[in-house]
């Protein structure tokens, strides 16, 4: 019974099954229909009127070209005829025969219906004809003064076009050629533009304004010969079309469109003017052109979709129903596939477990943690797992302390590392290629452990387009590893600097050695050669003379270069110190000045020494080495000039230093030969030596300008260089001094209060400066560049009651010497005002002249604001005030001088230099032998001691100090010298500290050690 | 000379020695026959079913009133070809590659333009068969039998092949073109005044209007009969001794003196210009109020007398009728200003002038090849013809 009951149930169900297929197919057909209906309706609207604009601006365009081809093929034919006369020459027209040859050829060039030429009379000659053209050819009515455009008496069927143009200058058989022209079929001209075929409804044409037709071809339904503007008056005009408008673009020669029925026929007219006629070119198309087979398109696809619908609906029901008997079928298969499943999945399930059990602890044994994540089609992570052990090697318990987010990760990331490591994720993410691999090292700032180094490595599966679906990977702690290796690296990288070090050092040794050798080598060859031929050549004093001075030349080359050298090491070695003491400016440079001023003489060189705005006279500075940097630039200076060249040393104040200091600006001038460009960039280098022919022949040993900088480095100041070659160089040294005592008074001297004061001296920058230092004091200064001048303003101020109190001038300028110029000067003033000679060489040579002259005293360059206001407060004395002292001689005949010396050599040469100075020598070998004599000798036995330093038993230093120690005071204090070849600056500190009164560097310049000895003597 | 040439040496195209040379024209000319049939046959079946339902009512428009193709049925049909400009030449074959032709007329005029379209379209299709047609066409300014005689002489010396005229003064004329002739010249006659044998006149041939007396007297019965035979006739000439203008007046006045009703008032010659024949017809139009009608017998005088009846405001009520073409003429006619128009085939007489004298030049004689006289016909136009005529001639309607 339940069985029957259910049977009944099935059947109804499998009917109401049926019958739901049925009307479902059948209203599913019917939607389709109505609504392909109606999108082919709304279709076809949209459709029409697109057509109707595509035609609109079809016919435009195409009535426009076809105007322009009309126009240039009529602008082509007047081309046509200025060529051919242009090309017309005297031999064409001795015939008819040559000319109509000559009138065939052009036709038959250009394929035009004729080309003729017409002459006085109206007769036309073409290429086969002779005739009179004066009825037929209406431009010939008159004068032709231009091309015209015309048509031929019309008569017959092909109308033609004829283009004229006037000639001059020709003439054929005694008349002269007026015109020529080309006629034109229109017929044929038009041909080629028109699109009138059988089966087509579109039409071109040529129309006068007046609307009479050029042609005697049919337009549509307006047959051949119809005016078009009075045919169109019958036409039905479309909305938007007006007939009135018509009329007036024709007369008016306008473009325009119209849409029209005509003897039943939609039609749409365009038509635009032809340049430079007054013709219209018209494009005629009918609608039912397009329209017609748009719609008879539209309707068969129309059908066929329907038909198309109604088989495709009764497929789909049959379809329907089969899948519904297979659909049941395969649910019953199904159904038991489904158990069998189930209990795979479950045993699947259970060995997953299994094995993700066993991969956990895997990981917790490899210190590893996994972690993975899920995506969505946009690529946006749509689930992140962070597993147990991740989290705890990061020192987390729990998914609330690191819960399951990127940037649980992320936040953690070390600043440094994070955008290359968030950004090797993200882009291995976004390859949708599938080539990235995801691969990196970073630092994380763990929770109990601080920073770690960690390396992640990841896979990622993908959809089909390429995006991501699931992230899987690994995160390894790897911060013991990585430590290990930034220790190798940093020690290899130690060690690589160490052996770049090393090999810096070996090449830098190569390269002094070969310097050294080089350099030492050169004069000790001159030393060795010329000593061999004094040897040889022993009784030829002459000779022999010339031998021992050019020997003296390169042991002295020699000497300078191991002070280089020397110096050079113990810079660089850092043993030399800047040691601060309070130093005059004045004084450095009057004596820098003295120091030169031999060898400005010698080499005849023009020389100028000046200072500009300096009033910070006193500092704190190394004295010894700022005039060894000066001497060095200045000796540069020496070397490199010519005789007759300049040079010049200025120093200058700059008001930018801080409280309690002074910059100052040292610029040292020549105008030698200049160095290159590329030699200014090393100049300051040890051994770099301009090499060039000019440079060749000058002696030096490269160091000077390296040891320069290096003394200006350690003085905290700069060096640089400007030079030409050919032109001269501008050494520059800027440094910083402390200021010792406060800047030169500059109250106004009240006596010289708003006198006038005249400064004159060729160099601008001495007028300049003599002339802001006299404003100093309170004087009214005048300045000149010329000696003339300077007599001029004297004898001007003289006769304007207005005279100079005083007078500074130079010695030597160009247009008069200044000893002249005193003596003119005296010649107007009389004798009662101080005229001061400034310069800065030496005057001892021109004094008596200059005094007699009239010259007051005397001043040296550079003059300083003190020295010129010691000499202004001065009641104007007749001295000199910086008068200088007779230098005494000083007679060393019969001192006793005890020479303490272990070289016998060196022994031998001091014994006879200084014999030969007129002392008495007594000798002893050692230190230790010294302090026994001495302490044994008679008070006033010796006059001096002359103490080598390093001897064998007691040194040089711990002798004087023992002798300092003496009882006998005359004896203790007895001068003593050190004369040694430990020559540097800490070797005479060393020497004073010890108590001697004077250092004599060996080897040993005589008149050096004659100097000291006459100081520490008289 | 030319008498003493042969049919033999003068040969139809296709025919005798040429023949195997001239396959390709024979070709042509098949196919050109084929085609023209199949034309026929289908204009024949459209007329057919035309004729069958789609006529309109039959209509006065002209009437070709002489000449060899003249053909009374059919009057619309008739139209077009009262000028046929679609000629070809027929099938002589030239015996040289080269002419050279002196043609000379009366006076420079439009009418002698349109013959001169027909000369250069036959020189062409000449040219397109591989002959060279030269000729000269020249006229005085004035219309001048010296002029013209002066021309012969000249054309004479310079050894033309063929020297065709068309004479201005038969008297004067006749003796230079027999002098001519028998100093070996070949002279003929074209276009629309012919000096003939009857004439005295020895010329080989001649193209043209063989019936301007006809031509006159037609339509001057045609204006008769407009008026009912009764009324006053004014006729205007054209240039005295010219033959063709001096035929149709007499004609016209042979006409006339049938009917007793009808009496010429005025006669005048206007040397064929159209402000002379206005000058003419507004003064006679002023004379006679009564005037009833003109006869015009050149081609400007009807143009002249309708700006002059225009003028007066007598249109509709004179009755203009002439000859020829213009197309101011045309239009008059088509606005019932002019009740007739003789409209002559000038383009043929050009065509045909031009094949003739090849035929002369080849030494052929009148005879077989080509008549003596070639006559081209004239139609007369109505009214409702003007159009058609209009757009045939200047492919003008409106």
């Amino acid at each position: 019974m339940e069985g029957l009951q259910q049977t009944s149930t099935n059947k109804n169900q499998k009917k109401r099954t049926a019958a739901y297929a049925v009307w479902g197919g059948i209203t599913i057909a019917l939607i389709l229909i109505v609504t392909t209906l109606w999108v082919s309706k709304s279709a076809r609207v949209g459709t029409d009127k697109a057509v109707a604009r595509v035609s609109e601006f079809y016919l435009e365009e195409l009535a426009g070209r076809r105007a322009l081809v009309v126009s240039e093929e009529l602008n082509n034919n007047f081309t046509y005829m200025e060529n051919a006369l242009e090309v017309l020459e005297q031999s064409n027209l001795a015939s008819q025969e040559s000319l109509r040859s000559f009138l065939g050829k052009v036709r038959k060039l250009y394929g035009v219906d004729k080309f003729a030429m017409v002459d006085e009379d109206g007769i036309v000659y073409a290429q086969h004809s002779t005739m009179s053209g004066l009825s037929r050819y209406s431009f010939l009515a008159e004068d032709l003064t231009e091309p015209v455009i015309s048509t031929s008496n019309l008569y017959g069927a092909k109308k033609r076009v004829v283009l004229a143009m006037p000639v001059e200058g020709i003439s054929f058989q005694g008349k002269e050629i007026k015109a020529c022209f080309i006629q034109i079929n229109i017929a044929e001209m038009l041909s080629s533009l028109t699109l009138q075929t059988s089966d087509n409804e579109t039409y071109c044409n040529l129309y006068y304004r007046n609307g009479e037709s050029l042609t005697n071809d049919d337009f549509g339904y307006l047959t051949a010969g119809k005016n078009v503007l009075s045919a169109l008056g019958d036409a039905a005009m479309e909305d938007g079309s007006d007939y009135e408008k018509l009329i007036e673009d024709f007369a008016e020669g306008r473009s325009g469109q119209i849409s029209f029925t005509y003897q039943d026929t939609a039609e749409d007219l365009c038509y635009v003017p032809v340049e430079g006629t007054d013709w219209m070119l018209t494009i005629l198309i009918r609608n039912n052109v397009i329209s017609d087979q748009i719609s008879s398109i539209s309707e068969e696809m129309m059908s066929n979709g329907i038909v198309q619908i109604i088989i495709t609906v009764i497929v789909m029901l049959l379809v329907f129903l089969v899948l519904i008997g297979q659909s049941r079928r395969n649910a019953r298969i199904l159904l038991e596939q489904e158990k069998a499943d189930r209990n795979k999945i479950r045993l699947a399930y259970a060995q997953i477990e299994r094995e993700q059990m066993d991969m956990e602890n895997i990981h917790t044994a490899m210190g590893s943690g996994r972690w993975s994540m899920e995506f969505n089609e946009k690529g946006e992570i749509t689930a992140c797992i962070w597993t147990e052990v991740f989290r705890k090697m990061l020192g987390y318990d729990s998914e609330e302390e690191f819960p399951n987010r990127l940037e649980s990760w992320s936040d953690l990331l070390y600043p440094e590392d994070k955008e290359r490591a968030l950004r090797e994720y993200w882009d291995t993410v976004r390859d949708y290629s599938g080539r990235k691999s995801y691969d990196v090292e970073y630092r994380l700032y763990t929770r109990h452990a601080g920073l770690r180094w960690f390396h992640a490595a990841g896979r990622l599966s993908r959809r089909e387009d390429g995006s991501p679906l699931s992230f899987i990977g690994l995160f390894v702690d790897i911060d013991d590893e990585k430590k290990m290796e930034e220790q190798l690296t940093r020690q290899k990288l130690d060690l690589q600097d160490a052996l770049a070090a090393a090999q810096h050092a070996n090449r830098a040794k190569t390269t002094f050695l070969n310097n050294m050798s080089h350099d030492i080598r050169t004069p000790m060859n001159a030393i060795i050669g010329f000593t061999s031929l004094a040897a040889a050549h022993i009784e030829n004093t002459e000779q022999v003379q010339d031998y021992l001075s050019k020997i003296t030349t390169s042991s002295n080359h020699l000497l300078s270069l191991i002070n280089d050298v020397l110096d050079m090491s113990r810079i660089e070695s850092g043993k030399v110190k800047i040691e601060e003491q309070e130093t005059s400016l004045p004084e450095i440079m009057h004596d820098l000045k003295t120091i030169v001023q031999a060898d400005i003489t010698s080499k005849r060189l023009e020389f100028y020494i000046d200072t500009d705005d300096v009033v910070n006279e006193h500092v704190l500075c190394d004295k010894l080495r700022l005039n060894q940097v000066l001497l060095n630039l200045l000796s540069n200076a020496m070397k490199f000039t010519k005789p007759g060249g300049v040079v010049g040393v200025r120093i200058l104040q700059k008001g930018n230093a801080p409280e309690g200091f002074a910059a100052y600006e040292f610029q040292v001038k020549d105008t030698g030969i200049g160095m290159s460009k590329e030699f200014q960039e090393h100049v300051f280098e040890p051994f770099e030596r301009e090499r060039t022919s000019t440079v060749s022949g000058i002696q030096g040993t490269g160091l000077g300008m390296a040891i320069t900088r290096n003394i200006v480095d350690m003085m905290g100041g700069t060096i640089s260089v400007a030079s030409e070659v050919g032109k001269g160089s501008t050494f520059t040294v800027a440094l910083e001094f402390r200021t010792c005592s406060g800047p030169v008074r500059q109250e106004v001297i009240p006596q010289l209060k708003e006198l006038r004061a005249l400064v004159v001296d060729d160099d601008f920058n001495t007028c300049s400066s003599v002339t802001k230092m006299l404003a100093t004091i309170g004087m009214r200064p005048d300045w000149t560049t010329s000696g003339k001048e300077a007599v001029l303003r004297t004898r001007l101020a003289v006769e304007q009651n207005d005279e100079y109190a005083a007078y500074i001038i130079d010695w030597l300028m160009p247009d008069m010497n200044g000893i002249e110029v005193v003596r003119r000067i005296r010649g107007i003033i009389g004798d009662g005002k101080p005229i001061i000679i400034l310069t800065a060489y030496d005057w001892s040579d021109i004094e008596e002249e200059a005094r007699n002259a009239g010259v007051t005293a005397f001043c040296s360059k550079p003059i300083f604001l003190s020295e010129l206001r010691e000499i202004l407060e001065a009641p104007f004395v007749t001295a000199d005030v910086r008068a200088t002292a007779l230098k005494e001689e000083i007679s060393f005949e019969g001192k006793k001088i005890f020479l303490v010396e272990d070289n016998e050599l060196n022994q031998e040469i001091a014994v006879e230099i200084l014999e030969e100075a007129g002392f008495v020598i007594d000798v002893a070998d050692d230190g230790a032998v010294a302090v026994e004599k001495l302490r044994e000798a008679e008070p006033g036995q010796y006059d001096l001691v002359l103490m080598d330093i390093q001897m064998p038993i007691m040194d040089g230093y711990e002798a004087t100090r023992q002798i300092r120690k003496f009882e006998d005071q005359e004896l203790a204090n007895i001068p003593i010298i050190a004369m040694t070849a430990n020559a540097f600056e800490e070797d005479k500190k060393a020497a004073l500290d010890a108590g001697m009164n004077g250092h004599i560097a060996k080897p040993i310049d005589i008149p050096k050690l004659m100097e000291l000895l006459g100081e520490i003597l008289k | 000379m030319h008498e003493n040439m042969t049919a033999d040496t003068c040969m139809r195209r296709g025919t005798g020695k040429g023949e195997d040379s001239n396959r390709p024209v024979l070709k042509r000319r098949g196919r050109r026959r084929t085609f023209i049939c199949l034309l026929l046959c289908t204009a024949a079946c459209a007329g057919s079913l035309w004729m069958s339902g789609c006529s309109r009512p039959a209509e006065k428009d002209s009437v070709p009133v002489s000449g060899k193709e003249q053909d009374a049925e059919g009057q619309a049909e008739d139209t077009p070809k009262a000028v046929n400009f679609n000629r070809e030449l027929d099938d002589y074959q030239p015996l040289k590659k080269e002419y050279n032709f002196y043609l000379t007329y009366k006076v420079i005029h439009p009418w002698w333009d349109a013959v001169a379209i027909g000369i250069e379209d036959a020189a062409k299709q000449y040219e397109e068969e591989g002959v060279v047609i030269n000729y000269e066409y020249l006229a005085p300014k004035e219309a001048s039998a010296q002029d013209q005689v002066q021309r012969l002489a000249d054309a004479a010396e310079r050894g033309f092949d063929v020297i065709g005229v068309d004479v201005a003064d038969v008297d004067v004329v006749t003796p230079v073109i027999n002098g001519l002739l028998e100093n070996g010249q070949k002279v003929m006659t074209f276009s629309s005044s012919d000096a003939a044998k009857e004439d005295g006149c020895n010329r080989i041939a001649y193209v043209g209007n063989t019936h301007n007396y006809e031509d006159g007297a037609s339509l001057t019965e045609e204006l008769c009969r407009k008026l009912g035979y009764h009324g006053k006739i004014a006729i205007l000439i054209g240039t005295r001794g010219a033959p063709c203008h001096e035929d149709r007046a007499q004609g016209a006045r042979d006409v006339i003196a049938g009917y007793p009703d009808m009496e010429i008032v005025e006669m005048a010659y206007d040397e064929d210009k159209v402000e002379k024949s206005y000058q003419y017809a507004k003064a006679f139009l002023a004379d006679h109020e009564d005037l009833d009608g003109f006869v015009c017998c050149n081609m400007s005088n009807p143009v002249g007398t309708a700006r002059a009846v225009i003028e007066a405001g007598r249109e509709g009520e004179v009755v203009i009728v002439g000859m020829d073409h213009d197309q101011e003429a045309l239009r008059y006619l088509r606005d019932g200003i002019i009740y007739a128009l003789g409209v002559q085939d000038c383009y043929s007489i050009g065509f045909d002038t031009v094949q003739v004298a090849v035929k002369i030049a080849d030494g052929c004689a009148p005879g077989e090849i080509y008549p003596e006289k070639t006559e081209e016909i004239t139609t007369i136009v109505y009214q409702e013809g003007a159009a058609a005529m209009l757009q045939t001639l200047y492919g003008v309607i409106d």
